[in-house]
Formats: C-alpha cells, sequence, structure tokens
C-alpha cells in the first residue's frame, strides 16, 4: 500500500475500517438480539419457573400416620408427637459452640450431635435440621430453660410411631424407617418427599399408600441468603387412614402372651370366611427402633438372633408339615377309593420297602386299625402301606386342591408359596429323580413337604367348613379421618376344594378323636363341652433313628418343630388354630395346649363356652417331661 | 460567546444527547424497579446517588464542550501523566491496606482513576499520531512509544486487579492504532503475538480470573461457586420473556439472587422487568447513539477529530456491547458498566465525557467546511 491518503488529501483507508468496525457492531448487537429471543422467547417459560422456585422454599410438614386398630376399634399401632430439639442454621452464629453448650446441657455427645449437623450441610440454611430425637420431658424443661441462650434451636414437635403393645405382631403390623434415596426414585412413592417416614413391612408397607396422610407444607418467599420474607402460607397436614384390621384384640394379645418366649407362629382364622382373628410370630422384635432409622447396634442384635425375630413366620417360613399332613393324605386315600374310613389295615412298628426300614414313631403298635385310629393315634406304618398305593402326584393333587404349596393371597407382604412336591417339580428344583422311600417320607409331612402356618390353617378351614376355600385377609376396612370407608375387605371365596362330603366328615371324625379319645395325640388339649378337632404334627429338623428321646439333651436347634392344626366346634366351625412352636423351646403345655387356649378364649367371648373352676386350677400341672416325636 | 455561535448550534448532534438522556432515565426507572424489597424507599440513596452524578457529568460534558477539542489534544500528555499518577496512588494504597483498591475518594463521591485513563489514552495517543503523522502508515517499529503508552496504564490496573478495565484500555488503545493506520502485514504480526502471549498470561492471573473464564464455558459445573453469577443472569434475563414481569416484580434483583444487580448485572435487572420488547427498546436506543457516533467519525475532516471520536465511540460501544454480551452468557464476566444505564459515578461521568467529545466534534465540523 503507498498511502492511507487518496490524492486530494483524504484519509481514504483510515474511512474503510471503520466503516469495516460499524459492520462489525452492528453484526455483534444483532448476535445479541437472537440470544435474547432464544433467552427470553423460546425458553422464558423454563427460565420463569426456575426464578420462581429460586424464590420460594417449601418446607414439608409430615402428616401423622393413620393408626391400626383392631376389628373392634382397639389401638395396635398409632402416632404420638415426639418433642425434638431441631435448628436452623442461617439463624445460629456461632455452630460450634452452641452445638457444645447444648451437649453439655442435654448429656449428650458433642461429636455425635456434630456429625448430624454435618450430614444435613448441603440442605439450605433456612431448613431446620433435628439434632436431637424424642427427649424426654426431663431434657424438654432443661432446654426451654436456656432458650435464651440458644438462638436458631427450637423444639419441633413430630409425630412418630407409638407402639403401646411394643413387640406384639411387630411382623404383621410391620415397621417404618426413614425413605431411602432409592424409595424415592420409585414411581409409586412419588408422593413421598425426602423426610418422610414410610412403612417398610407388613401391614404398613402392604397399606403405606392409606396410612400415609397429606404432607402440609410451608411456603416461605426468602431471598437469596434463604431469609424469610413476607408471608408464610401454611397448608396444614392431613392424618392418614385408620386401619381396621379383622384381629380380634383379646385373642391377639393373648396368642402373643402364650408364644412369647417361643420360637414360632401363631393364626387363628374364622373359617367360614378367612377373616385372620390372631396372628404372631415370635420371638418379636420392637419395631420403634426402625422408625428413625435404626442403630448399627440394634440390627445387628436383630440380625444376630438366630431365631429370625424379623421374619413373619405365620406366612413367610415354610417348613415340614409333619403329621398334620396326614389329613391330606387320608382325604387323597379316601377320594382314590384306596381305603374305608372303617377299613383295618395292619399297621406295625415298622414298615419295609426294598431293603430300606421306615418306623412308626411308637415302637409297641402292633395292630389292624382304622382310620380314625390311625388319625388319632398319628400311625405312621398306616400311612406308609396306604402311601405305597397313592404315588406322590396323587398325593401332591388333594396338597393343591386344599391350596397346599401355594401362596394364599393374604394382604400381607412377603409370603412363601412353601413347596409340595410331585416327580416333575422335584426334578425341576432339585435335579433329583423321585425314589419311592421318598414318598412314605412326603405322606407323614416330612421330605420335600414345605407348607407354611398359613396354608395349613386354610387348609383345615377348608375341611372343617365342609371344602370351601377362603382366601384368608387381615384388613377389614381402611377408614378416612372423616370417617368416610375408603376401602372395605370382603371374605374372598377361591374354589370348592371338589373332595366329597362324606370323606371329609370321615377325617373330621378322625380328627376330633384326636383331641376326645384317650389314645388321641392330643388329648390334653381337650375342651370340656366343645367337639375340638385337629391334628399334631412333629416335624424332624434332623433325621433321627430313636424316636423318644429326652427334650434336655438335644440342642435346641435340633429339637423337633411342633405343630398343631384344628378347629372347633365340629358342626358349624367358628375358629380354625394353627400352632407353631418351634425346636420345641420349652417345656409345658404343647402346642395343642396352646390352640385349645385359644379356642376356649374365643368360644368364651362369643358365648358358647364358660370355663369351670375346677378346669382352671389343673391348667398348670401338666408338664410331660417326655415329648413324643412323630405324632 | 463562542458556545452560542449560530454555526455551534446548527452542526450540534441532539439526536444523540437526547437518545444518551432517555437511555439514563429508563436506567433510573430500572435502578427503582430492582431495588431490594427489604427497603423501598422514594428517596433510596442509590437513585439520589445517581442523579447527584447525573448533574455533575452535565456540568463535565459542558465543560468538554466548551473547549476546542484541538486544545484539549494539546494537553493531552498532561491529563494522561495526571491520571497515571493517580493510578499508581491507588495501587500504593492497596498495597499498604492490603486489598484491592480501584477507587479513590473525594468527600462523599468516590471515583476510579483506571476509568478516566480510558478517556486520557485516547487523547495521548490521537497527540501522538497527529504530531508524528506518517501518510504512508505505520509498522511495529514506529509504533513502539503508542504501545508503550498503552501498556503502562494496562499493566498497572490489571495489578489492582482489574483486569476488565485493563483489556478496555487495551482494546480502546489498539483500536486507535488501527483507524490511525496501522500496515497490514503489521497488524498480522501484532495478532501472532498477542495469539503468542495469550497462553503465557493465562498463567499469569489470579485464580478466580482463571476461573471465570473455566465457568464462562460451563457455567453449570459449578452452579452455588463461580458459575453462580452467570446462571442467575441467565435466569433473570429468561424470566423476563417477551413482555417481562413488570415493573419492581423482577425477582431475581429484588429478592438479591443477581449478584452486582445495580452494576454489572444492571441489564439482566432490567431484563426480567420489561422482557424481550424492553430490551430491543434499549438495545435500539444504543444502536441510535452508536450509529450517529460513526456518523460523526466519518464525517470528520481532519484525522485529529476522527481518531478522537473513532476513541470516545469506541468506549461506549465496547461497553455496551461487553456488558450486554457478558450478561446473557455470551462472554465471560467481567466488571463492565452499562453505559448511562449501570449505577456507578465514574462509569457515568466517562460514557458522558466520550458523548461529549462526539458532540464536540461534531459541532465544530465548520471550521472545516468551506
Amino acid at each position: 500500500m503507498s498511502s492511507l491518503y487518496s490524492e486530494n488529501g483524504v484519509f481514504k483507508e483510515q474511512k474503510n475500517r471503520i466503516n469495516i468496525i460499524a459492520v462489525i457492531v452492528t453484526a455483534l448487537l444483532f448476535i445479541l438480539l437472537v440470544k435474547l429471543f432464544f433467552l427470553q422467547v423460546i425458553m422464558g417459560g423454563y427460565y420463569y419457573d426456575l426464578a420462581r422456585d429460586n424464590a420460594t422454599r417449601v418446607i414439608y410438614l409430615a402428616a401423622p400416620r393413620g393408626d391400626i386398630l383392631s376389628s373392634d376399634g382397639k389401638i395396635f399401632v398409632d402416632d404420638e408427637s415426639s418433642f425434638n430439639i431441631a435448628v436452623t442454621l442461617s439463624r445460629v452464629k456461632n455452630v460450634r459452640s452452641e452445638l457444645k453448650f447444648l451437649a453439655v446441657l442435654m448429656h449428650r455427645n458433642y461429636r455425635h450431635i456434630l456429625k448430624k449437623v454435618k450430614k444435613e450441610e448441603f440442605l439450605p440454611p433456612y431448613e431446620p435440621i433435628i439434632i436431637m430425637r424424642n427427649i424426654s420431658v426431663k431434657q424438654l424443661s432443661r432446654f426451654e430453660v436456656n432458650k435464651l441462650f440458644l438462638k436458631g434451636f427450637f423444639v419441633a414437635k413430630i409425630p412418630i410411631r407409638h407402639y403401646p403393645y411394643v413387640k406384639m405382631g411387630a411382623q404383621i403390623f410391620g415397621y417404618v424407617g426413614p425413605v431411602s434415596s432409592v424409595q424415592l426414585k420409585e414411581a409409586k412413592y412419588s408422593y413421598l418427599n425426602s423426610s418422610d417416614i414410610i412403612g417398610e413391612t407388613g401391614l404398613e408397607y402392604y397399606y403405606q399408600k392409606y396410612l400415609h396422610g397429606k404432607d402440609g407444607e410451608k411456603r416461605i418467599v426468602v431471598n437469596s441468603k434463604g431469609e424469610p420474607i413476607g408471608k408464610v402460607i401454611v397448608k396444614k397436614p392431613e392424618m392418614g387412614a385408620n386401619l381396621y384390621t379383622t384381629l380380634d384384640f383379646t385373642l391377639q394379645k393373648l396368642a402373643y402372651k402364650l408364644m412369647k418366649k417361643r420360637e414360632g407362629a401363631v393364626i387363628a382364622v374364622n373359617p367360614e370366611n378367612g377373616k385372620i382373628l390372631a396372628m404372631v410370630s415370635t420371638p418379636s422384635f420392637n419395631p420403634f427402633y426402625f422408625s428413625e432409622g435404626i442403630s448399627e447396634k440394634h440390627w445387628s442384635s436383630i440380625i444376630g438372633n438366630d431365631e429370625h425375630p424379623l421374619q413373619n413366620k405365620a406366612i413367610q417360613n415354610a417348613i415340614a408339615p409333619g403329621s398334620t399332613f396326614k389329613a391330606v393324605a387320608s382325604l387323597a386315600a379316601l377320594s382314590l377309593h384306596i381305603i374305608t374310613p372303617k377299613e383295618k389295615i395292619y399297621a406295625g412298628p415298622t414298615f419295609k420297602l426294598g431293603d430300606a426300614v421306615f418306623y412308626n414313631w411308637n415302637p409297641y403298635q402292633n395292630s389292624k386299625i382304622n382310620l380314625y385310629k390311625a388319625i388319632a393315634e398319628s400311625v405312621d406304618t398306616y400311612y406308609y402301606s396306604i402311601g405305597v398305593r397313592i404315588g406322590i402326584d396323587q398325593l401332591a393333587k388333594y396338597a393343591f386342591k386344599l391350596g397346599l404349596g401355594k401362596k394364599t393371597g393374604i394382604d400381607l407382604p412377603g409370603e412363601n408359596p412353601g413347596f409340595i412336591p410331585t416327580k416333575r417339580l422335584v426334578y425341576e428344583r432339585y435335579r433329583r429323580h423321585w425314589y419311592k422311600g421318598s414318598t412314605l417320607s412326603a405322606i407323614i409331612g416330612q421330605s420335600y413337604d414345605l407348607v407354611t402356618p398359613i396354608q395349613l390353617v386354610m387348609a383345615y378351614s377348608a375341611i372343617a367348613n365342609g371344602g370351601k376355600l377362603y382366601r384368608p385377609y387381615i384388613l377389614e376396612k381402611i377408614v378416612s379421618q372423616k370417617g368416610k370407608v375408603l376401602r372395605t375387605m370382603k371374605p374372598k371365596f377361591i374354589r370348592n376344594i371338589d373332595i366329597k362330603k362324606k370323606y371329609l366328615d370321615a377325617v373330621k371324625k378322625g380328627l376330633c378323636e384326636v383331641v376326645s379319645k384317650s389314645y388321641g395325640t392330643a388329648v390334653n388339649a381337650r375342651i370340656r363341652g366343645i367337639k375340638f378337632c385337629g391334628k399334631t404334627g412333629t416335624a424332624q429338623v434332623i433325621s433321627k433313628t430313636y424316636s423318644i428321646y429326652d427334650i434336655k439333651s438335644v440342642p435346641r436347634k435340633y429339637r423337633d418343630n411342633a405343630w398343631f392344626v384344628g378347629f372347633a366346634p365340629l358342626k358349624n366351625p367358628k375358629i380354625a388354630v394353627v400352632v407353631l412352636d418351634m425346636h420345641a423351646k420349652f417345656l409345658g403345655a404343647n402346642a395343642a395346649v396352646i390352640a385349645k387356649k385359644i379356642v376356649e378364649k374365643y368360644l368364651e367371648q362369643k358365648g358358647l363356652w364358660k370355663p369351670s373352676k375346677h378346669h382352671k386350677k389343673s391348667k398348670k400341672n401338666n408338664i410331660p417331661s417326655f415329648i413324643y416325636t412323630s405324632f | 460567546m463562542k458556545i452560542l455561535n449560530n454555526k455551534y448550534t446548527q452542526n450540534f448532534d441532539f439526536i444523540i444527547l437526547f437518545t444518551v438522556i432517555i437511555i439514563f432515565s429508563l436506567g433510573i426507572i430500572n435502578l427503582y424497579g430492582s431495588l431490594s424489597i427489604h427497603h423501598k424507599d422514594f428517596f433510596d440513596p442509590y437513585v439520589i446517588k445517581q442523579l447527584v452524578w447525573f448533574v455533575v457529568s452535565i456540568l463535565i460534558m459542558a465543560l468538554i464542550i466548551s473547549i476546542d477539542y484541538n486544545t484539549l489534544i494539546e494537553a493531552a500528555y498532561y491529563i494522561y501523566g495526571f491520571i497515571l499518577i493517580f493510578i499508581v496512588i491507588v495501587l500504593v494504597k492497596g498495597r499498604i491496606t492490603h486489598g484491592a483498591s480501584r477507587w479513590i475518594s473525594l468527600g462523599v463521591l468516590s471515583f476510579q482513576p483506571s476509568e478516566l485513563m480510558k478517556i486520557a489514552l485516547i487523547f495521548a495517543l490521537v497527540k501522538y499520531f497527529t504530531t508524528c503523522e506518517n501518510k504512508k502508515g505505520y509498522n511495529l517499529r514506529s509504533l513502539i512509544i503508542p504501545f508503550i503508552m498503552i501498556l503502562i496504564p494496562v499493566l498497572l490496573i490489571a495489578k489492582e486487579p482489574d483486569l476488565g478495565t485493563s483489556l478496555i484500555v487495551l482494546f480502546i488503545g489498539l483500536i486507535i492504532i488501527f483507524l490511525a493506520g496501522i500496515k497490514r502485514n503489521s497488524m498480522l504480526i501484532l495478532a501472532g503475538i498477542i495469539l503468542v502471549t495469550g497462553p503465557v498470561l493465562w498463567f499469569r492471573l489470579k485464580s478466580y480470573q482463571k476461573s471465570r473464564i473455566l465457568i464462562f464455558l460451563h457455567p453449570a459445573k459449578d452452579y452455588l461457586g463461580a458459575g453462580y453469577n452467570i446462571i442467575q443472569s441467565e435466569i433473570a434475563v429468561g424470566a423476563g420473556r417477551l413482555f417481562g414481569d413488570g415493573f419492581g416484580n423482577g425477582s431475581q434483583s429484588t429478592l438479591d439472587f443477581l449478584p452486582a444487580k445495580h452494576t454489572d448485572f444492571i441489564f439482566s435487572t432490567y431484563m426480567q422487568q420489561f422482557g424481550f420488547i424492553g430490551g430491543l427498546v434499549l438495545i435500539i436506543l444504543y444502536f441510535i447513539v452508536i450509529i450517529r457516533g460513526f456518523k460523526i467519525v466519518y464525517r470528520a475532516k481532519k484525522l485529529q477529530g476522527f481518531l478522537l471520536g473513532g476513541g470516545a465511540l469506541a468506549i461506549i460501544t465496547f461497553h455496551a456491547i461487553i456488558n450486554m454480551f457478558m450478561t446473557v452468557g455470551l462472554l465471560p464476566v467481567v466488571g463492565v458498566p452499562l453505559p448511562f444505564f449501570s449505577y456507578g459515578g465514574t462509569s457515568l461521568v466517562v460514557d458522558m465525557s466520550a458523548v461529549a467529545i462526539l458532540l464536540n466534534i461534531s459541532m465544530r465540523r465548520y471550521k472545516f467546511q468551506s
């Protein structure tokens, strides 16, 4: 370039350059407009919501959960207010020194409290953090007196689960706990927020949707520091609906009292409709420990217990039914015309199949007996001889008809389907081929047979009521706090078990003789004036060649499981009961006696039976030091 | 009475002056609307102070307009030296008090000498280029003195530390060199030097300065930290939508979510209240000022007027574009006020002085008319 100037002395090049700049500036302003259009017109709604979220803060107010009640309205589980100390960090000047002061005041560990605060540090500073839960009245008054020195700290009243009967029925009612981040992501829990508690097991879990109320909220307009500005809008929380169970309050309490020190389960049910009258599983646990997130100490003590307190043994524990299965075997044999009730068959002390020898529980057995006596005395060899003629698949067919080996469909979570062997199922499950000897074990409820107490009691209910199989249920109705019935459960008839009435009557007669005849295995469960029918059972935990033994000499976990399942009265049965006393933990009244006491109580309540003075006295003094296996 | 000379008034660009006053008035309204809901006084100290500064800047404008710009150019080196001394004073004061210091206090009002340096530098460079005029264009060697004149204040201001102002001073200097007639191949070499020294400078930056630039690239990375400003600003702008939330309803500013809502982020405050339509109006107003400015510069008959006007226009344009670009996320966050609109005395005086310089040039065009 020779010159910046044109010939007439005008600075031409410079003017070109200013033009270039003008064009660039115009282009930049245009780009700005495009960006503004994008932000405000295209994305405007999105940013508008963001700005609104910026300015409003929501603090959730937990709604009390609904109560869990007995059918007659007595409270099993409810909510109470707990006093908790909370802190709003944005209002505290020196967090550490004030926490130290609080710790000294309340006799708590400072580090422990500090850890709790630190855990919640990601929360916005206006949100209260609960640092001490469920404080005592004494602590509360100490706090109130020193309130002046604790700015930013306050007492928060929070509803908390309350268990008036502590451990009773804990597995059935279930426990609650703080909702986890995983649960929050589930679609079915979309109504929950992070500070909520949630039903984790049992009815608390199954009917969570109803028990959980509507959380309230505090809406606060805040500035960027989280300081509240202007009005606070409060929406009050609404308590959840009340759950009326089918449980009979007195019966439930009695059942737990009887089972408290044992390991096992009891279910009482109305055989005419499947209503659960009582259900307990023991040993139990204190569900309160879970409601705020269980501590390591409590958790390991519950989990470390080999009697599995968390398991609801009534529906989750599938074990060998033992001789209670003989009712099924009898019905199968009768229906298949292998025997008639009165037909006498020889039953000896042993039964030989090929080289294998199968023993009777009573080594002195050596006579021809009919079905009634076989049931009443629980004669194993009688069943061995019909077992070889029935075959495993036919036997299973009748077990299935009675609802064994399948979920009953009770409205509680985690039901175990159990297992009833057929040749095919055993191969599918265990990759084993069937051999005939197993049929003999299966017919007396051993080997592969696994049933839950609930299946057993429903099967016996079907026998008792003349062949109607019902679905058991534990929820009577759900009633909102305003008194509106949100849901009622009606008895659900599943099917007729398709076994002739005369065969059912024959088996029922045998079951009655179990209690009524002097040689019956449950003679100690006799109820004066009531036809109480049932069947004992003892399921081996390990196989033994001896059949009578001193219970004290055997380690507890190898002791047999004792069963009793029965119903009363014979005509128009009002109650069916199953008792599972695992590993016969205690000497004394056995499973049948526990069942008897429950039946007595229920019939007494219904005005169908009255205890006599003499009867009451004799209660305590029948503790046998030997019990028999394989009844 | 030279000021009342008929030819002066004939060539006086009233459009620029009125547009600037409209922008300032919008700024005052906006300032009212942005006040925190904590303190809403009619006699708000921010508004009152800004009005006082307006009066001060009008007086300074009158002073600048009344003096022939050629006279001012004569005094350029003195002005330049004077401001430079102030910058050094600020720097030393900052060293003693161990803090960033950009201000010199004059009783009630305080001002930033670094802002005034923008004007002083233009005058000094114009004086240099008009006394050593080179009609064939400048190569790099002949530009050593102007470069020194630019780099001294740039480095001092960067030390304060005020990277934003420092860069703007640098750009204004470069614009003048560009307009004065740097040779094209020298321009390329200069660009090359800047490209090479860029990465070296990166390591000289303070960590917060680095993070501002990194965050500009990924604002969401540090939502509550360094990315907070730009995200809150974009929320404010976007929330305005087409028609705005209305006067006084910009929640981002009234609830103090926006940092520097009166100064650097005043544009976001305005955008939430008045929306895209309001933004369009404001940008058109700036466009009018800038285009009128270009016209004045383009029509200047002598190099003095041309370069001086170009520099003055560069100040206004840079401020406006950088500020608006930054608030919508098109540029990293640097502390640059929006001309005539942001709260702040010194910047108002500087931008008004730039306008006064343009008016001065347009008004005295008659001298060269035949």
